[in-house]
């Protein structure tokens, strides 16, 4: 048996992924030039697929789905062929993980044409079909957009350690999972990003249509004992609270309570448990979400 | 190019919540465009699927929805890559994610945990060890009757590559024939279902 009839008895196996890295890639260089065994594998391929869906099906729950809408709503996606291997393998960030999305110096001032297409690409991410406007969103991910956000607030964040997020109501957590998911899902969904004083970033998610906003944060630091996150609407009539929360490790988000109404930006302070009235503490980042 | 699956690729079948009947492949190119709504449908059509094979090959829940996410990631990220010559949108996802579900058994950690997990047990012979579940999908039927049509030995043989995720080298030692039977085994194996459930192209 030669070298090819040795590599075409393994079509069984690539179907099934259960070959080697080294043998994979043999075979897949036999391919190249085998038509014929080219349209064995597609074959049994299509063969193992229904092995696949012979698989009780199991249905993730509704977190899973508003962590995953929350997930591709700030990873940026490969362009169409025109996009060079270099470009595409820089462009693509590792699948485990949230990417980490650069944040713009907080000097970084924005030109008037930066600023047109800023507006053009929040407001176009979902719908534009234009390949140059996909290209130039994966090469400036949401940097432009932060510096666009303005009005970053910055404070030395003093230490902040310890309580572990708890959420005591299941049901709640279902509903706003469920709400995330249907507001990253809206038409008119825009986002913005900005770091937050005192460690991580924190990612404002709103629809006009919908009237409502999350905030998405990664590696929030978490509080001490008696204090609290809350989250502000901020307008001309001032700020209105949007809730409180403590965080979790690593990543986490919030549904603000209330309607965007009027505001032009949404901010965050640190308050004391059962929060305030009004924000008694500088706040650790404001967006706009105009 | 393949239509093999007609009652997971059709958009009448149950998996399908589409209201207006848009298929996978369509929504593959709005999800190339960045269309997050288009993702969010296609989730809801393929999402049962997907997790329920990779939880049947890394039996862990939480580890199953990770490589989960891996996948509809890796959907999103790569949509403008899928050619809809190639194959239809399921046979492209399924793909990927079996494919993901055998890269986390490999990497050693996950191989240890799961081997402790399931305890290398001999589930081949008995493909039907699904029938405890409630949900007994059209596919299931199908398969398991052409599976039945294999010799005892494909079918050992297929069912700890695909469903086990184990290399054929593994294969091999678990069933105690030589490897180069088990290559045959698998081959002769895979063509033989393909013609029992009528793929070809």
């Amino acid at each position: 048996m030669n070298e090819r009839d040795e590599l075409h008895l393994l079509t069984g196996a690539y179907a099934l992924n259960a070959l080697n890295e080294t043998e994979r890639a043999a075979v897949d260089g036999y391919l190249a030039e085998s038509e014929e065994a080219r349209t064995e594998v597609t074959e049994l391929s299509d063969t193992a697929v229904m092995l696949g869906l012979a698989s009780p099906p199991v249905t993730p729950s509704p977190e899973f789905k508003a962590n995953l809408m929350a997930l591709i709503s700030t990873t940026p996606q490969l362009g169409s062929g025109r996009a060079t291997n270099a470009e595409t393998d820089a462009a693509v960030t590792p699948l485990a993980a949230v990417p980490p999305v650069p944040t713009a110096p907080a000097d970084a001032v924005p030109t008037s044409e930066d600023q047109a297409s800023i507006r053009e690409i929040a407001a176009g991410t979902t719908r534009s079909a234009d390949a140059r406007a996909q290209a130039r969103w994966y090469r400036r991910p949401m940097t432009m957009l932060v510096a666009a956000a303005a009005a970053v607030a910055l404070f030395a964040g003093g230490a902040v350690v310890g309580q572990q997020f708890t959420d005591a109501n299941y049901q709640e957590a279902m509903a706003q999972a469920a709400s995330l998911a249907e507001l990253t899902a809206a038409p008119d969904v825009e986002r913005s990003e900005s770091p937050v004083s005192g460690g991580g970033t924190a990612t404002l998610v709103w629809s006009e249509a919908l009237q409502r906003s999350a905030m998405m944060f990664d590696s929030l630091p978490k509080l001490t004992g008696d204090l609290v996150y809350q989250l502000w609407y901020i307008g001309d009539a001032g700020a209105v609270s949007a809730g409180t929360f403590s965080a979790s490790s690593g990543q986490d988000w919030r549904i603000l309570e209330g309607s965007i109404g009027e505001a032009s930006a949404v901010g965050m302070s640190v308050e004391p448990e059962g929060g305030s009235e009004q924000p008694t503490t500088t706040p650790i980042v404001v967006i706009e979400d105009a | 190019m393949l239509r093999l699956v007609p009652s997971f690729s059709e958009p009448s079948e149950d998996y399908v919540s589409d209201v207006e009947s848009v298929s996978k492949e369509a929504l593959l190119r709005r999800i190339a465009e960045g269309d997050q709504q288009a993702f969010s449908r296609l989730y809801d059509d393929v999402a049962p699927r997907v997790l329920g094979l990779i939880r049947r090959l890394l039996i862990d829940h939480a580890q199953s929805e990770e490589v989960a996410q891996e996948v509809f990631l890796e959907v999103w990220q790569t949509a403008s890559r899928f050619d809809e010559n190639k194959g239809g949108a399921s046979t492209w996802i399924l793909t990927m994610a079996h494919r993901r579900a055998v890269d986390r058994i490999r990497s050693s950690q996950s191989s240890r945990d799961r081997d402790t997990k399931v305890g290398i047990r001999d589930f081949a012979p008995e493909y039907d060890h699904v029938s405890e579940t409630v949900e007994v999908t059209i596919e299931h039927e199908r398969v398991k009757g052409a599976m039945e049509r294999l010799t005892a030995l494909q079918r050992q043989a297929v069912c700890l590559a695909y469903y086990g995720g184990y290399s054929h080298s593994e294969v091999a030692a678990l069933l105690k024939v030589p490897i180069g039977t088990v290559k045959t085994r698998l081959r002769d194996g895979m063509i033989r279902l393909r013609d029992e459930l009528g793929v070809a192209s």
